[in-house]
């Protein structure tokens, strides 16, 4: 055996092309089998932790079921001691408010008070890990079991206390009205009256006596809420009339302070008790009936790892006193699941099936292929490093060494190959995942996670390992058995033992075409495995090329159109704004250079109750809205003015254009293909102005002059345009949109929106970051990504053929020679060895090609169902660059072949 | 079969292809061969020579007939069986060297001992190596060598686990007159000195002149 390994490293050692072809061919492999790993471990560890970032850790809540059994207390209990329990979370709410009364409660320390509209006591119980990283509740996160004492509103801290301080307060609640005498209520009555028609809020008294119409105008009306937006404490209402109910006493520690809640017109105070203490609001309710308590408790387990999921969620179930064959599935007891994280730990049947499609099926089917594609090239390095060594084989053989001794040294150079290019691949595929995943993280994905499992990587080594050995195998047993010594002295490849004998008129006319076609074609023929392995292999990586250059033109067309439909990183919705709403954004991000877009609008409508002269108006609907209707306005910062072309149609500025206090119409010149996503210009952009502006005057006092049409492609079309200072005192909503600059400034953006959220109240804010700025980015490093794994599969691809086609030339030496000596000259050789490799190259190219354009055409139409985004033309494009860039790479791939014939002559006349 | 008869073949027939592509290429031989005997084999090209020699050598199984060696029927036996035979009884000798290219000169004659995991004998490797002057060139490769030198190493080759049985295929067919001669001497000098049978298919009338024996094969058949 040693003499056998002794010549086996002898043959590495001193056939250093071949050793060099062989490894990097299995390199490649290795590398291809572990980056798809990798990459599929990574891409696990990210899903898991955006799964526990948004949703927490939780698997089951089993919330109904504890509130459904006979004794509460008891069901808690229960869940949080059960063997198939490995953790739980319980999240305790109590709640305490007026019921039919404005009422407040003061909490005193006997020299400062403060008051609330609500007061409410949390409790945690359990491993909040459990619960989102990105609990929507601030006070979610504060350390409850580490600290003692009670976290207390934000108040105390007005009242002077600090962190580990202790205190002893009253919770007393009473009931009180608003001073109508009081010169705030008063203007903001008048306010009311003058915008509503009607001073009463919905809150008043006799507020049902009112006509219909001024119930709906004054609908939203609340005077908490005006004192509120006026910022106004909670603790500066003028009240009157207060009548106080029995106060309960606490003596806590404080642990720190909550935030302080605002809702519409409401203000909560919170204590959050620890581990240690609590505030029990019990006390003040068992004082004082006349109040509303509400609780709230939900209850999260997770299932110990080594139970059968299903079985221990019966048993609980079971144990908790319900019958699970006739309740578990009814409404009273719907239990939701953490569907994916249940999934990709493995547990739940139903959950794995749920993320099989998304994660599993598509991995599992790029694993199969990049398996199929590494086998390929394997076989093909295999059989190269084998048929090349044929003869010595054969001379072995008569030298009486064993089939057994002859197929040993192919698999100890599979040995070697599998301790030195299979680890090296699968560094390098790590290297670049990492890297990858590494690049992720610097362009605002901090939840991805470069992570290599061991059980991915062991399937990676394992898949290439078992290719290598399957491959070394087949050729080991071709060198030892299927090929007879004599023949392979003396022909130098094994014949099929059906072969018939043909007799072939001669037609050797060596300057013929016909010849040097019929030698080609006999010279593919008689080594037909070899070259249909090669070709399949080069096809392989013309497929994975052409579907990838395709699903990229795609992808990048699809982020086109979502970034077209997506205005905006960040959208900002108010409510109810005051007259200081556009001067505060301002503030925060007019000309801040994170952003590189800001605007503001509003919408509101505005009935028309006067207009001039209209003649002038050529537009019969337009003509129609200002003789009988309401008209739309759109109100527009300067941003959105600029955004719109405004400027460049109207030949105004927007300072120009606020200070002139006018107005124009819009109507939009553009139409909108659903199918396509396109919208396409159908007339010019034009201004079409009045010889004399028309005045216009709309309900509540609104007032302005028009001046003429603007045609543009603001897709919104009859609107008033007016200047967003117009807009104060018609409207209270505005839409605020924000483009972060660049993903550099992503940080700073954030940050800025933070503060920005923070400070104001009564917003809807949207975060479309990643669907936008965001996205283009991550297409950007995907597409690197993907760029990587499509070069070394068709390095692969291009390696194996230069395999191929090599050895051919270099099996045939005496035959080349010997056409030599009948006068075939080198010119005519080397076409042979061209059109060699064009015959199976082009058939791959073109095979690839085609396979990969339907693979492309299953992915759109049956799998995403998008027919409508493929573009003919970048398609089309795609696959002319596809097919003649591998057809010359094809061709330049048969360089060394034809190199080699130099070496074929000189070697073959040394032999004579 | 006499005390001395080393090879005998019995009705040896060999064919290929069926029906009417069907070639005989060997074709009822029954042959003698005395221990320590030189036997020369001509004949025209395509008369089966080469295909008479694979059979005795093993590298080939007959149609039919049987091939008695020493004694000993190895028609039969297995491939393990032939492989053995070759390694301890057999010399080949071909016109092509068939040498290693990555083994030097030393490793590719010890090759066959190798192979059988016996150990050299240095003495008679080195004796060896002075007989076909391949003395100083024992770590050189074969590329690195001349046609002759490297018939020589596949001759030493052959030589080196003292065969019983040499067989030779054109040893001298690439090789020029003077290297011809040598390797023709070498090769009865050893048969005389370890009482080998040599067996040599040969288009050169001188060498088969120097022969014990001269066979002539025509069409399969053999013919003295």
């Amino acid at each position: 055996m040693k003499h056998l390994i002794s010549l086996s490293i002898k043959y590495i050692r001193r056939q250093k092309v071949r050793t060099f072809l062989t490894f990097m061919c299995i390199m490649l492999s290795a590398f291809i089998l572990a980056t798809v790993c990798s990459f599929g471990s990574s891409l696990y560890t990210t899903l898991y932790n955006y799964t526990e970032h948004d949703d927490g850790l939780w698997e089951v809540d089993v919330t109904n079921w504890v509130r459904q059994a006979e004794d509460y207390s008891k069901a808690l209990d229960i869940v949080k001691n059960h063997a198939v329990v490995d953790d739980y979370l319980q999240s305790h709410s109590e709640w305490l408010s007026y019921k039919e009364h404005i009422g407040f409660f003061e909490i005193s320390d006997g020299k400062s008070s403060s008051r609330a509209q609500m007061i409410i006591s949390d409790s945690y119980y359990g491993n909040k890990k459990l619960s989102a990283a990105n609990s929507p509740d601030p006070n979610f996160n504060l350390d409850t079991d580490n600290t003692e004492g009670v976290f207390l509103p934000s108040c105390f801290k007005k009242m002077g206390y600090s962190e580990g301080d202790t205190v002893t307060f009253t919770i007393t609640p009473f009931s009180a009205r608003l001073d109508e005498d009081s010169d705030i209520i008063k203007q903001l009555r008048a306010e009311l009256k003058e915008k509503n028609g009607t001073s009463l809020t919905p809150m008043d008294i006799g507020f049902e006596h009112l006509s219909e119409e001024l119930q709906q105008k004054a609908s939203g009306a609340n005077l908490f809420m005006s004192l509120q937006l006026r910022d106004i404490d909670i603790d500066d209402y003028p009240l009157t009339d207060l009548g106080y109910g029995e106060p309960a006493e606490y003596t806590v520690k404080i642990a720190g302070f909550t935030n302080g809640m605002k809702g519409f017109g409401t203000s909560y105070s919170s204590f959050v008790n620890t581990k240690s203490e609590g505030v029990d609001l019990e006390k003040v309710y068992e004082k004082n009936h006349f109040l509303e308590k509400s609780l709230s408790d939900e209850m999260f387990i997770r299932v110990k790892d080594d139970c059968d999921y299903e079985k221990a969620l019966e048993t609980l179930f079971t144990d908790l006193g319900h019958d699970y064959n006739t309740e578990f599935y009814r409404d009273t007891f719907q239990h939701h699941e953490n569907s994916t994280l249940l999934g990709l730990e493995w547990k739940s049947a139903d959950a794995i099936y749920s993320i099989l499609p998304l994660f599993v099926l598509p991995l599992l089917a790029v694993l199969l292929i990049a398996w199929f594609i590494a086998r390929f090239i394997i076989d093909n390095a295999f059989e190269m490093a084998v048929q090349e060594r044929s003869t010595h084989f054969a001379a072995l053989r008569i030298m009486g060494a064993s089939k057994g001794q002859v197929a040993a040294i192919v698999l100890i150079e599979a040995v070697f190959y599998c301790l030195t290019a299979v680890p090296l691949g699968i560094l390098t595929a790590i290297f670049i995942c990492r890297s990858a995943f590494n690049s992720f993280h610097r362009i605002g994905f901090p939840l991805f996670e470069f992570s290599v499992k061991g059980v991915f990587l062991a399937i990676a080594a394992g898949l290439c390992i078992l290719a290598i050995l399957v491959s070394a195998f087949t050729s080991a047993m071709w060198a030892s058995r299927k090929l007879s010594p004599a023949e392979a002295l003396n022909f130098g490849k094994p014949k099929s033992k059906k072969r018939r004998l043909r007799r072939y008129k001669s037609k050797l006319n060596l300057s013929s075409k016909r010849f040097l076609r019929r030698y080609t074609r006999k010279n593919i023929g008689a080594s037909k495995s070899r070259f249909v392995i090669s070709t399949i292999t080069m096809g392989l990586g013309v497929l994975m090329f052409t579907f990838t250059a395709l699903i990229g033109t795609f992808v990048k067309d699809v982020s086109g159109i979502l970034n077209r439909e997506i205005d905006c990183d960040y959208y900002v919705q108010t409510l109810y704004a005051d007259s200081g709403f556009t001067e505060n954004a301002d503030k925060y991000f007019a000309g801040n250079d994170a952003f590189s877009e800001f605007r503001i609008n509003s919408y509101f409508t505005t009935g028309i109750t006067s207009v001039s002269d209209t003649s002038e108006v050529s537009d019969k609907r337009l003509s129609n809205i200002l003789e009988k209707g309401m008209s739309m306005v759109f109100a527009v910062d300067e941003g959105e003015y600029n955004r719109d072309y405004f400027d460049e149609i109207t030949g105004m500025s927007y300072e120009e254009f606020r200070d002139s206090g006018t107005a124009f119409f819009n109507i939009s010149n553009t139409i909108h293909d659903p199918d396509t996503y396109k919208t396409t210009e159908v007339s010019e952009r034009r201004y079409e102005k009045f010889s004399k502006p028309i005045s216009v005057e709309g309900s509540q006092g609104f007032k302005t002059d028009v001046t003429g049409v603007v045609y543009s492609p603001k897709a919104i079309g009859y609107a008033l345009i007016v200047p967003i200072e117009m807009a104060d005192g018609y409207t209270t909503e505005y839409d605020m949109y924000l483009t972060v600059n660049g993903m550099k400034n992503y940080e700073k953006a954030n940050s800025t929106m933070e503060k920005y959220i923070d400070s104001t109240t009564l917003i809807q804010f949207e975060d479309f970051f990643m669907a936008k700025t965001g996205l283009k980015e991550f297409v950007k490093a995907i597409v690197k990504i993907v760029l990587i794994f499509l070069i070394s599969i068709w390095l692969v691809g291009i390696l194996s053929m230069i395999n191929c086609v090599n050895t051919s030339v270099l099996n045939r030496s005496r035959e080349l020679m010997m056409l030599r000596s009948v006068g075939m000259t080198r010119k005519q050789l080397r076409k042979s060895v061209i059109l060699e490799t064009i015959m199976f190259s082009a058939t791959a190219a073109v095979i690839g090609t085609l396979l990969g354009l339907g693979l492309f055409l299953i992915f759109v139409y049956l799998l995403i169902r998008e027919p409508g985004m493929l573009h003919i033309g970048k398609v089309a494009t795609v696959l002319i660059a596809s097919l003649t860039l591998n057809i010359i790479i094809s061709l330049l791939s048969a360089i060394p072949a034809i190199r080699n014939l130099g070496k074929v002559e000189a070697i073959a006349q040394a032999a004579v | 079969m006499g005390n001395d008869i080393i090879l005998k073949t019995e009705k040896l027939t060999k064919q290929y292809g069926e029906g009417e592509n069907a070639l005989l290429a060997v074709n009822g031989i029954d042959l003698e061969i005395r221990k320590g005997e030189f036997v020369a084999i001509t004949g025209e090209s395509g008369s089966g020579k080469t295909t008479l020699l694979n059979c005795l050598g093993s590298l080939d199984r007959p149609t039919s007939g049987s091939i008695i060696f020493d004694g000993r029927d190895i028609t039969g036996l297995s491939d393990n069986a032939l492989s053995a035979y070759r390694r301890r009884s057999i010399g080949f000798i071909f016109q092509n060297f068939n040498l290693i290219p990555v083994l030097n000169v030393e490793e590719n004659i010890v090759l066959p001992l190798n192979l059988d995991n016996t150990p050299p004998d240095m003495e008679y490797l080195d004796e060896l190596l002075r007989l076909t002057g391949l003395d100083s060139k024992r770590r050189n490769f074969p590329h690195e060598l001349s046609g002759g030198q490297q018939q020589r190493v596949a001759f030493a080759r052959a030589l080196v686990h003292k065969p019983q049985l040499i067989l030779a295929d054109e040893p001298t067919g690439n090789l020029d007159s003077k290297n011809s001669r040598e390797i023709i001497s070498i090769l009865k000098n050893s048969i005389k000195k370890y009482d080998q049978t040599l067996i040599l298919i040969t288009h050169d009338g001188s060498i088969a002149a120097q022969a014990d024996r001269i066979c002539r094969i025509t069409d399969g058949v053999l013919s003295e």
